[in-house]
């Protein structure tokens, strides 16, 4: 392959449709139709409904049900929930229901986030009936039975012992550890070594119990599927749910720690992985769309970003180097990171810095700006081509409380931006002062400030 | 009610008209030049996925120049007689698309996913690099600097990638399929301009070639196009492609691997398996055990091994057919904690010579059929995912018609045909097999103290 790099997509979400030619958004038909759907029970979906194809997609999440919940002696309950809710419902043990999926190409996936915990479901049109009552069942009448339960702290335990010498994995387990130092966000959401054995199903069905409620529900669909049906379906699926929560803890907002910090962590591999953190920004800042421009130049953009081309294209650095935005509900890095050979990380580190220090002090050419904009809106529609994909993105849009309509409004966004803006915000954020450096390789760096002999929140 | 009755009545009429169907409904015609074309109408977004395949990879490359097949593939991102180093890459993002590359044993693609109106200009762009790359010198020093990072970030950095690509080597003694696609170290850092531009001109050529669009695109729309770019490029017929007979061993070969970057031990059995051009049946039946051995957990191998017997944390099955010459199967697995490895491989083999002896269950032909089915209606919806599938089948000597009557030919395998296939390829001293152990260099270690004490050790 020509590149293999994470695709962290500007807005989180997938993408979206854009009528590429389309000159005046009042009388352009949107590419993407999005019906908001509502039973009688009051609980709301949206959908895209393609009937092109026999299948239909689904997507749900309890929004702030995620691993930031947990108890510290706990890591990993949301994984291992995830895990589980599968593995056997109501009257079928794991086995029958795992058949039943099986044999009725039935695909039904969980997964915990540190915000929210999600799902998704994907069946042929002929099969929907079953499928969303395997859903209803998983959700409202889980099993958690001893043997599965076992079954999947095990092979959670053999993940870890897996990536404890992947570098990559140990990187990111330091910028978690160390960038929300005290908060909960610093924990393992994939559980540790002592933690995950600690979990029980006692454990899990209470979480289930007190998070998963109606009032944290969206739901996005999109296929074979009309709004009668899904009204129906919303019904008979989580209508059993209950209403409220108890009581809900509250999650604080949390900044980049350590920003002095260059961390060591020795591990004898011939690359090293290398990370550099800053604080990042969310969307309801001003300089959002700004940044997002910056940064598709800076280093988002794959093939043609200025990291691309001054690490790997005119030095041979790297395989692959990149600078995205994470953002959770509480806090938001932007973090680059890239992976070289042991006796090249010194050298990377400072052509990383020209890199940085040349887009604070020239800003971006006017090309630049004009060829961020159009890969932007022009690619947006390049996600939306399978049922899953579209489900996903409407369900993103819901998660970030977004309109329907949002699209106008980045297009507008992104238009008004201006090579100053770029320049501001790229001075503002890229800050010599704080900002936290990770290395995991065989070599300590000449400027580390900390060694790590021991992986925090790991064993 | 009438509504839904009548809704039901077409559904039933669709799935009878599609039992015959063909899969993707592709159109295809061949150039003058010996170019095949293969379009697949898809109106779902106004997006086409545009992949140029050459039916060639690394199972052709000299002796010595192991990786020269890949290293072409990046030098083509570094301009022609007429582009610029890089300047099809920019331009694909100018105008909001996402471009690749991949290689494999047998074939090398080039692809991009864009707007459909600028078609047109990426076959222009792609017409013109099948015969006149022309990577300057400097930049063909610096890209192999790059995929040496590749190589280590994939491989080098990884023991269990390390292990898989030296049992490889043991499965396919003197053969290219034993060789790692991306090249051994010591050959690929030696790799020069002209070996990988002489494979160029050898191998790159329209009679080697298949163009696949996916989108919103119908073949007449589009064949002028096709015809004032690619139609225009004129080139020899490639050499044929030879492997050299490789030597039937059905030896119990073995290989010890300990790595101390390793902290979970891993089992894997590989066999040479039949590919679809050579024998068919054999190769259907493969796929139809890949699916009733390994195709998750309600296959025979996890539930025996993982659920019933606690041998195993993680069990899987997998056939790989991508091949023109020989597949390959594979078993891998991590035993539990206090399983030896003959234990684990006994439960394994005791799974294959139940079926041979036993044969299948009641209904476990016809389930694992539907799946396969199913399987092939969910293709359909995603954009990428034909283009793929048709391209990768076509590079490694299949039909178009035999893509798209797939499903019918799965129906037509009988049990008889999938023991038969079991036992002439999966059972030992009938296959061409290797067994492999992967450990830690030091004994495992039992608790997290001890895991701590290790990563403290490191100087």
């Amino acid at each position: 392959m020509k590149y293999l790099i994470p695709i962290f997509h500007l807005f989180l979400f997938a993408s979206f449709p854009v009528a590429a030619t389309a000159q005046d958004k009042n009388t352009a038909p949107p590419i993407l139709d999005i019906q908001e759907v509502v039973s009688d029970e009051g609980i709301t979906a949206w959908l895209v409904e393609d009937h092109s194809v026999p299948v239909i997609s689904m997507h749900f999440a309890f929004k702030g049900a995620g691993s930031a919940l947990e108890p510290d002696e706990k890591q990993g309950l949301v994984q291992l929930l995830s895990n589980t809710m599968d593995e056997g419902a109501d009257d079928l043990n794991s086995q029958a229901f795992q058949k039943t999926l099986a044999d009725n190409s039935i695909s039904l996936s969980f997964s915990g986030g540190r915000d929210n915990f999600g799902g998704s479901l994907k069946t042929l049109t002929k099969n929907k009936e079953l499928a969303f009552d395997l859903l209803s069942k998983a959700l409202v009448k889980p099993r958690f039975e001893e043997d599965p339960l076992e079954r999947m702290k095990k092979s959670n335990l053999s993940r870890i012992k897996t990536s404890l010498t992947d570098p990559d994995w140990i990187a990111a387990r330091l910028q978690n550890d160390l960038a929300f130092e005290g908060h909960p966000y610093s924990r393992n959401s994939g559980g540790t070594l002592s933690s995950l054995p600690k979990i029980t199903a006692e454990d899990l069905r209470h979480f289930v119990q007190k998070e998963f409620t109606k009032d944290r529900l969206i739901v996005s669909i999109a296929g074979d599927i009309s709004p009668e049906q899904v009204k129906s379906m919303l019904n008979k699926t989580f209508n059993d749910l209950p209403k409220k929560p108890e009581s809900s803890s509250e999650t604080k907002n949390v900044v980049l720690k350590n920003g002095n910090e260059t961390a060591y962590f020795g591990l004898d591999v011939p690359q090293s992985a290398v990370r550099i953190i800053y604080e990042g920004i969310q969307r309801d800042d001003p300089d959002y769309y700004a940044f997002q421009i910056m940064n598709q130049i800076f280093g988002a953009g794959g093939f043609g970003s200025r990291l691309m081309e001054e690490v790997r294209e005119k030095k041979g650095l790297t395989y692959g180097i990149y600078s995205s935005l994470q953002r959770l509900n509480h806090a938001q890095l932007i973090v680059i990171g890239a992976s070289t050979q042991t006796k090249t990380v010194g050298e990377l580190l400072s052509t990383v810095d020209q890199t940085i220090q040349d887009i604070k002090k020239d800003g971006v050419t006017k090309q630049e700006l004009e060829d961020a904009k159009s890969y932007i809106l022009g690619s947006l529609p390049l996600g939306l081509t399978s049922t899953g994909a579209i489900s996903a993105t409407l369900l993103s849009l819901q998660e970030e409380n977004l309109p329907k309509n949002y699209l106008d409004l980045l297009r507008d966004k992104i238009k008004a931006i201006t090579q100053t803006d770029v320049a501001q915000v790229a001075q503002r954020l890229l800050t010599d002062d704080n900002r936290l450096v990770i290395v995991v390789g065989e070599e300590k760096p000449g400027s580390t400030t900390r060694e790590i002999t021991e992986l925090p929140n790991a064993l | 009610m009438i509504k839904e009755l009548i809704t039901s009545l077409l559904l039933i009429l669709v799935f009878c008209a599609s039992a015959h169907a063909k899969v993707f409904n592709a159109q295809s015609t061949k150039l003058d030049n010996g170019l095949e074309v293969v379009v697949i109408p898809n109106h779902r977004a106004p997006i086409v996925y545009h992949m140029l395949w050459y039916k060639v990879g690394s199972s052709q490359e000299l002796s010595g120049e192991s990786g020269s097949a890949h290293f072409l593939e990046h030098l083509l991102f570094k301009g022609t007689q007429k582009q610029e180093p890089g300047e099809f890459s920019r331009v694909v993002r100018r105008l909001g698309g996402e471009d690749n590359a991949f290689t494999s044993y047998d074939y090398t693609a080039y692809h991009q996913m864009i707007a459909k109106e600028h078609l047109p200009r990426m076959m222009e762009l792609e017409a013109d690099r099948m015969r006149n790359a022309n990577a300057p010198e400097k930049e063909v020093l610096s890209e192999r600097e790059v995929v040496l990072e590749e190589r280590r970030q994939r491989t080098d950095n990884n023991p269990q990638a390390k292990f898989f690509e030296q049992l490889r080597s043991y499965l396919f003694p003197g053969h290219p399929y034993g060789k790692p696609v991306i090249g051994w170290m010591d050959e690929v850092s030696g790799l020069e301009r002209d070996q990988a531009l002489a494979f160029y001109n050898e191998w790159y050529t329209p009679s080697n070639a298949i163009l696949v669009i996916s989108g919103d695109v119908t073949l007449e729309e589009i064949l002028t196009d096709i015809k004032e770019t690619y139609g225009q490029v004129k080139g020899d017929p490639a050499p044929e492609k030879t492997y050299p007979v490789i030597p039937d061993f059905k030896n119990d070969v073995r290989l010890e691997a300990s790595d101390p970057q390793v902290k979970e031990r891993l089992f894997a059995k590989g066999y040479r398996a039949p590919v679809y051009t050579k024998d068919k049946t054999a190769s259907l039946a493969m796929s139809l055990l890949d699916d009733i051995l390994g195709g998750g957990p309600s296959a025979r191998l996890y539930k025996a091994i993982v659920i019933e017997q606690k041998k195993a944390v993680s069990a899987s099955f997998s056939y790989n057919a991508d091949y023109r010459d020989i597949g390959s199967a594979w078993f891998t697995a991590v035993p539990t904690e206090g399983t030896d490895f003959k234990e684990l491989e006994n439960a394994f083999i005791s799974e294959l010579e139940k079926l041979v002896e036993d044969g299948l269950n009641e209904g476990e032909l016809s389930e694992s059929k539907t799946r396969l089915k199913n399987a092939a209606i969910y293709a359909r919806d995603s954009l990428g995912g034909p283009a793929r599938i048709i391209g990768g089948s076509l590079a490694t000597g299949s039909t178009l018609d035999e893509v798209e009557t797939w499903p019918e030919q799965i129906m037509s395998i009988t049990e008889e045909d999938i023991i038969t296939t079991a036992r002439n390829y999966l059972i030992p001293g009938q296959s061409n097999t290797v067994t492999g152990t992967l450990v830690p260099a030091t004994p495992p270690l039992e608790d997290a103290e001890k895991l701590a004490d290790d990563a403290g050790d490191k100087e």
